[in-house]
């Protein structure tokens, strides 16, 4: 019996270092904890594989410093245009690009357009200070801020306007529903944007191109989980 | 060539390191303080020198202006009052100012310091409470002394103002020197505010250590809290326990989360080069929250 139950821990350990490992990090897509139940558990292609979902970037960043990183990761599209760690080769598309937009918005008349340089944006932190905030300037090209303020989720974010700590704030469309619940009529959208970042799919040296397609067949339940339609590949042409 | 590459690798490491702005932190040895720090540290990573000095009731300013002249910082993060007192009666670096009570008031004239109030906003109060249950919070009861937080009241109404949250204020300045005159009122006035007919949905309870004096909380508050049909919530974590219970909910700032912001400000300083001043006194973004379950199901609410 003994001999039988190390049997049987061999196995699973063995079973356990040959998983692939996938990572989900979509800060402005999904709720973590939500996400897994609904999303990870019910995804008959995650069947088999190890995966987490990442909260926040230092916790994927501390991964990846700890050597722990995930062999494949699915993740905003401006996290693979600094990192070192993982090359893209999946992406999230949707049929009508102009469907997702990200929008600039105030609670108060006094924070109009026009004051956009003397006022404090709230943003959710994606991939880190820098990124985010070349982000922002890429897709708010010519609308100039004081200073950004991130926050790591929407409810802070959604807090930090109506405490006055931030001026304006930049959400996703999907969003503004939570934002009006708070503060109804108060809210003015400044400006609209069409999101034209997707995420990415993307893959340490070494793993197999045939195990990171599999995520092609992502069911369509899923996609929607993240806000998206398709996933197609996209070696070399990612962007 | 490679050793070349090495050594030029080497100089611009200990250079960047040698160049890195220092934030000094000065605090009290206290797990609170220590969690902010932790909350600072994890944002600010390597990107900026920190520096902690753990002072105590014994630290002099002498002691201060001394580490001061040996670490040479760039920003300052001080917590608590003797670390706000010491970075106030120097007035020369720019400081972050948090774990103290009513920046609002007494940092108002120092433009080298902006910082995090302690106090909860009522905002925030009452949004954690609507989101927690079932209750819609359309007016709210405040009992306050205006000389000590008019610029906290005026906040709180403009911002739950944009929530169509009416706040009641009631000043209580009048009678705040008159021990006997202060209890006959409060009394008074928390009996007519906690009636229906009053229309409030709450109580927000303030962290005023007059009104909150020791008899006053047993004599008026407590009973007061006991016989009403309206929850009472505060910012103060301690208010909903278990063996006090008398807040149905308090919402009292995130430690961590705390430190986290205060990095947030620091980058704005020492990155984007805006003036402390300019930040002014902002209120906790991240709460923590906390239910006495007991009031919950007297008042009946879900």
């Amino acid at each position: 019996m003994k001999k039988f139950h190390l049997v049987f821990f061999l196995f699973c350990l063995q079973s356990t270092w040959t998983k692939t490992s996938v990572g989900i990090f979509l800060p402005e897509n999904i709720k973590p904890k939500k996400f897994i139940k609904s999303g990870v558990k019910k995804e008959h292609v995650f069947k088999g594989l190890k995966v987490k979902v990442f909260s926040s970037f230092k916790t994927l960043k501390l991964a990846i410093k700890k050597g722990k990183n995930p062999d494949i990761l699915i993740a905003p599209s401006s996290y693979f245009a600094s990192s070192d760690s993982y090359k893209p080769s999946l992406q999230f598309m949707l049929k009508d690009q102009n469907v997702t937009k990200r929008l600039l918005c105030s609670i108060d008349p006094k924070w109009s357009l026009k004051n956009t340089t003397s006022g404090v944006v709230g943003i959710i932190e994606s991939v880190g200070r820098k990124e985010t905030k070349k982000e922002l300037a890429q897709q708010f090209a010519g609308v100039k801020f004081k200073s950004p303020s991130f926050s790591k989720s929407l409810k802070s974010l959604i807090s930090s306007i109506g405490l006055d700590n931030t001026n304006y704030l930049i959400i996703s469309e999907k969003n503004l529903g939570q934002l009006k619940e708070k503060f109804g009529a108060a809210v003015t959208v400044l400006k609209s944007v069409p999101n034209i970042k997707y995420p990415m799919v993307g893959a340490k040296d070494g793993v197999s191109q045939d195990e990171v397609h599999k995520l092609l067949k992502l069911s369509s339940d899923t996609l929607q989980l993240i806000d998206m339609d398709k996933i197609v590949p996209c070696d070399g042409e990612c962007k | 060539m490679y050793n070349l590459i090495k050594i030029f690798l080497l100089a611009t490491f200990i250079l960047n390191n040698l160049t890195a702005e220092t934030i000094l932190v000065v605090r009290e040895s206290n797990p609170a303080f220590l969690q902010v720090l932790q909350g600072f540290n994890d944002e600010i990573g390597e990107d900026y020198s920190v520096v902690d000095f753990t002072i105590n009731s014994k630290s002099t300013y002498s002691d201060f202006t001394k580490k001061i002249k040996a670490t040479k910082p760039d920003l300052l993060l001080v917590m608590d009052e003797t670390a706000v007192q010491f970075a106030k009666k120097l007035n020369s670096v720019k400081t972050i100012a948090v774990m103290g009570l009513n920046f609002q008031k007494t940092l108002i004239n120092f433009k080298n310091i902006c910082g995090i109030s302690y106090e909860t906003a009522p905002y925030s109060i009452v949004s954690e409470f609507q989101d927690i249950s079932s209750k819609k919070v359309n007016k709210i009861s405040i009992l306050y002394r205006k000389q000590y937080n008019q610029k906290f009241i005026e906040d709180a109404k403009r911002q739950l103002s944009r929530s169509k949250v009416i706040v009641n204020a009631i000043d209580l300045d009048s009678v705040a020197n008159n021990k006997k005159k202060l209890r006959k009122k409060l009394a008074k006035i928390l009996k007519k505010q906690t009636k229906r007919s009053s229309k409030n949905d709450a109580i927000v309870v303030l962290g005023d250590n007059v009104l909150l004096e020791r008899s006053l909380f047993s004599k008026v508050w407590i009973p007061a809290a006991n016989k009403a049909k309206i929850p009472f919530l505060s910012g103060i974590k301690v208010l909903s326990s278990k063996k006090l219970n008398f807040c149905a909910f308090t919402a009292s700032p995130d430690h961590i989360a705390m430190g986290s912001q205060a990095a947030q400000f620091a980058y704005n300083i020492l990155e984007e080069g805006v003036s402390p001043q300019e930040i002014g006194i902002q209120y906790a973004a991240e709460i923590e929250t906390n239910i006495n379950k007991k009031k919950f199901r007297k008042l009946r609410i879900k």
